[in-house]
């Protein structure tokens, strides 16, 4: 599998641009693609998944221009909406089989499968209640079970674990670090932890532009060697707050613990080892 | 009182940016003006035994009102009910639920923006009547307490009274959307036929304003030749070779009983309201429902971790349509509640049973009608739940998808008629089988098409029901279904506009899949 996306824009109005010339090439892996709300994600991810066109631009997958064709690809990808729904007066197995159907996916062995995807998602209990009954948590099983139905090659997660608990987020990156043997795997998420345990290459977007893009070791060598702590008095930090990221700040009897960013750090400053929330601050509030 | 204030306007706001308001502005506009033909048209909408009022100031006025009280307080229920469910739906409901707004102020406040909507309308209606006195001048001074005279007591209390009915009939059948649709249908021709019987002793007419008709067809009495008992005629008849039988209307005298009568119709709306507010759950039962369930299921939930995915079997590929038309079918059948099926098993034996003229006139499209609750939704549930982007953007969506679509509503549509078919066919009768299918594609065509419009059910409720109930009245001009007699030009013109419809929705369905 092999994803270029090359110099993709995407405008919704004269001065609103979702994403803005935007080039990125993917082979098999997890790519986790972080940035705050607004930064452009679900834009790039619509796009992707031929949800949506952009105005300028090409996206191939494998050498076929999913813009002009995108039924080439709509065979082999799997998405999963940030904001999607379910028709709630039906019950899992019944919504399944319409997405599969949907999908061009059949024969005695879809049945098979969607009890699998059904056991494995852990919503057998609830598989024969109808849709509208679930929780947040289970409907977006739900939906990552409908990602699955077609064996897909590109798969899509816009911002898949809200909504999973702590168990449920480790069940998920055990079946995405296995979903990437042999598929493209995109998710995106504005929060760091969530992306620092899957991914094998991380890109960081805001106001719809890619900053970095790389392994995680390589993304977070910018950072390194300015990632400061220190300690403080309470009034000192919206004046630290002014002229430093600060990342993290916990309280110590009286004084503060605060850990920053800084090119020049203030002294009695201890150098910290940097990670990727350090330079994910750092890369979106330059 | 002004957190009220602002939950009613910004509750207006929002659905006056709705299509299918300004669907229904256009359309009441058009109604009324309709009313008013040009003095030289050939034809007469409203009359008494052929004789229509002098373009004054009184007969614009009443007439434009008049008419405006009955169509609007006919779709108007249609297009502002459900003012609550939406609220539920968004969430909106339990953030209310958790403020200080009571719960009569909550339910009056939707009163009052369901009035409001209604109110704009009216407004709009007024506006054009005066454009229309000026546009076709016929000499008479603007005597603008004539216009306003019959708006502030016929309509308005009347459209009041149907704000309110939303609001209660939402209570008391809080999640049967259908039996709200149906029932209002039912209502509103019981209340109409008590118009007709009413006394002057106990004023039930809510929506004709029977004082001004009385006294048009008194007026046009003293003008001389109309021919006895004759009524105000409403709906569109040629005066074949009568062109200006006209006479001089002055305009209504409203009686002090009938100005009371209507303050109280106003005060017993309110009542209304009052007592319905004990019945009123505030969001709350469907989170009750909700809860338990969770409750129940996340007992059962670990984690999802154990998912072995090489050993998932691959399914094979199969883009044909049946599994998808069966979902879609059972999408169909599903919606709305179980007993109504009941419903339709009585209207399908009555097709069987009832003699053919009768069970085919007001059966049938009676029959359909209380499908609208399903197939309002037929093209516009993708959007409505959030499911269009597993479905539009497979593989060659936009065939699989309207094929789908269209085929299990023709079925439902078709099966429920079949007795009458079968009659029809004994009889060789094909014409009539012929027609009675193509009136079930009418009704798909329109389900399908304006769900893809305006992205809502809204608009086609309103029109179905407006049509249903002109053609059980047995004006043939909207006949889709061949129950009254035609001549081959009524079938060309639904021919044409249904396939100018079906161009005009797939046209659009195919630019939001592919574009
Ligand atoms: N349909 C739309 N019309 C106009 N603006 C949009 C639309 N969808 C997204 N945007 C804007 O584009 C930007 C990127 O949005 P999005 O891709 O949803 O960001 P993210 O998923 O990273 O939070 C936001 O500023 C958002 O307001
Ligand atoms: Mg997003």
């Amino acid at each position: 599998m092999k994803l270029e996306i090359q110099k993709v824009t995407k405008q919704y109005s004269k001065s609103k641009y979702g994403v803005k010339d935007l080039s990125l090439t993917l082979e098999n892996g997890v790519f986790g693609l972080l940035g705050p709300n607004g930064a452009g994600k679900s834009t790039l991810l619509k796009m992707i998944a031929t949800v949506s066109k952009p105005n300028d631009g090409v996206i191939y997958l494998n050498k076929n221009n999913m813009i002009k064709d995108p039924n080439y690809a709509r065979k082999t990808i799997g998405f999963l909406p940030q904001d999607f729904g379910v028709y709630p007066n039906l019950n899992a197995f019944e919504f399944l089989r319409y997405i599969a159907a949907m999908k061009g996916v059949a024969g005695h062995k879809l049945e098979t499968r969607i009890a699998q995807l059904i056991e494995g998602l852990n919503l057998m209990a609830v598989a024969k209640q109808h849709i509208g009954s679930y929780s947040g948590g289970m409907k977006q099983r739900v939906g990552i079970a409908q990602a699955l139905l077609n064996d897909p090659k590109l798969i899509i997660f816009d911002e898949p674990t809200v909504g999973l608990d702590p168990d449920e987020r480790v069940g998920f990156r055990h079946l995405v670090a296995e979903l990437a043997s042999e598929a493209i795997v995109i998710l995106s998420s504005h929060i760091v932890s969530d992306i620092a345990t899957i991914s094998d290459q991380v890109g960081i977007m805001k106001d719809g532009q890619l900053l970095a893009k790389g392994e995680q070791h390589e993304i977070v060598k910018s950072t390194t060697g300015k990632v400061f702590e220190i300690e403080i008095d309470k009034d000192f930090l919206p004046a630290l707050k002014e002229s430093h990221i600060v990342i993290n700040v916990t309280h110590q009897s009286e004084k503060l613990k605060v850990r920053y960013i800084s090119d020049h750090p203030l002294e009695g400053s201890k150098l910290q080892e940097a990670n990727l929330e350090d330079a994910y601050l750092h890369i979106t509030k330059k | 009182m002004k957190a009220l204030l602002s939950i009613i306007y910004l509750d207006y706001l929002k659905r006056i940016r709705s299509y299918s308001f300004l669907v229904t502005l256009c359309l009441s506009t058009a109604i009324a003006a309709s009313f008013i033909p040009q003095p030289e048209a050939s034809y007469s909408t409203v009359n008494v035994g052929g004789y229509t009022g002098f373009y004054n100031a009184a007969w614009i006025g009443t007439v434009t009102a008049l008419m405006t009280s009955i169509f609007l307080s006919m779709f108007g229920f249609y297009l502002i009910n459900g003012a609550i469910k939406t609220d539920r739906e968004s969430g909106v409901g339990q953030i209310i639920a958790s403020t200080p707004v009571g719960n009569f102020q909550y339910l009056f406040s939707k009163v009052l923006s369901n009035f409001l909507i209604l109110f704009t309308i009216v407004l709009a209606v007024f506006a054009m009547s005066i454009m229309l006195f000026f546009f076709y001048d016929a000499g008479y001074p603007l005597d603008i307490g004539q216009f306003i005279k019959p708006y502030l007591l016929i309509t308005i209390p009347a459209l009041f009274f149907i704000s309110v009915l939303a609001v209660v009939f939402e209570v008391l059948f809080k999640q049967y959307g259908v039996i709200q649709n149906i029932g209002f249908f039912f209502l509103f021709i019981a209340l109409s036929s008590t118009a007709i019987l009413d006394t002057t002793i106990v004023n039930f007419d809510i929506f004709n304003g029977k004082i001004a008709s009385d006294q048009i067809i008194a007026a046009a009495e003293q003008a001389g030749s109309v021919p006895e008992n004759s009524g105000l005629n409403i709906g569109f008849s040629l005066n074949q070779g009568q062109k200006g039988k006209k006479f001089l209307f002055e305009g209504t005298s409203f009686t002090n009983g009938f100005i009371i009568s209507r303050l109280i119709l106003v005060l017993i709306s309110i009542i209304g309201v009052v007592l319905i507010t004990p019945l009123f759950q505030r969001f709350r039962q469907s989170h009750i429902g909700r809860k338990k369930e969770n409750k129940k299921a996340s007992l059962e939930t670990d984690s999802i971790s154990g998912m072995r995915l090489e050993s998932l079997s691959v399914p094979e590929t199969d883009f044909g349509i049946m599994p998808i038309l069966k979902t879609e079918f059972l999408l169909l059948v599903r919606s709305g509640k179980k007993w109504l099926w009941l419903l339709n098993l009585t209207g399908v034996v009555l097709l069987a049973i009832l003699p053919l003229s009768i069970a085919h006139q007001f059966v049938l499209p009676i029959l359909w009608f209380l499908q609208v609750g399903r197939i309002s939704q037929l093209s516009s549930k993708e959007q409505a739940h959030k499911v269009h982007y597993f479905t539009w953007f497979s593989f060659k969506a936009m065939y699989r998808i309207t094929c789908t679509q269209i085929i299990a509503a023709l079925i439902l549509m078709i099966s429920l008629a079949v007795p009458l078919l079968l009659r029809y066919a004994f009889q060789l009768n094909l014409a009539a089988v012929g027609m009675v299918c193509l009136g079930a594609f009418t009704v798909v065509t329109f389900a399908f098409v304006l769900g893809i419009l305006t992205k809502g059910k809204k608009l086609f409720e309103v029109l179905f029901f407006l049509v249903t109930y002109i053609n059980v009245n047995g004006m043939s001009a909207f006949d889709y279904f061949g129950a009254m007699d035609h001549n081959n030009v009524h079938w060309y013109i639904l021919i044409v506009m249904i396939i100018a419809l079906m161009t005009i929705g797939l046209f659009k369905r195919y630019r939001e899949i592919y574009a």
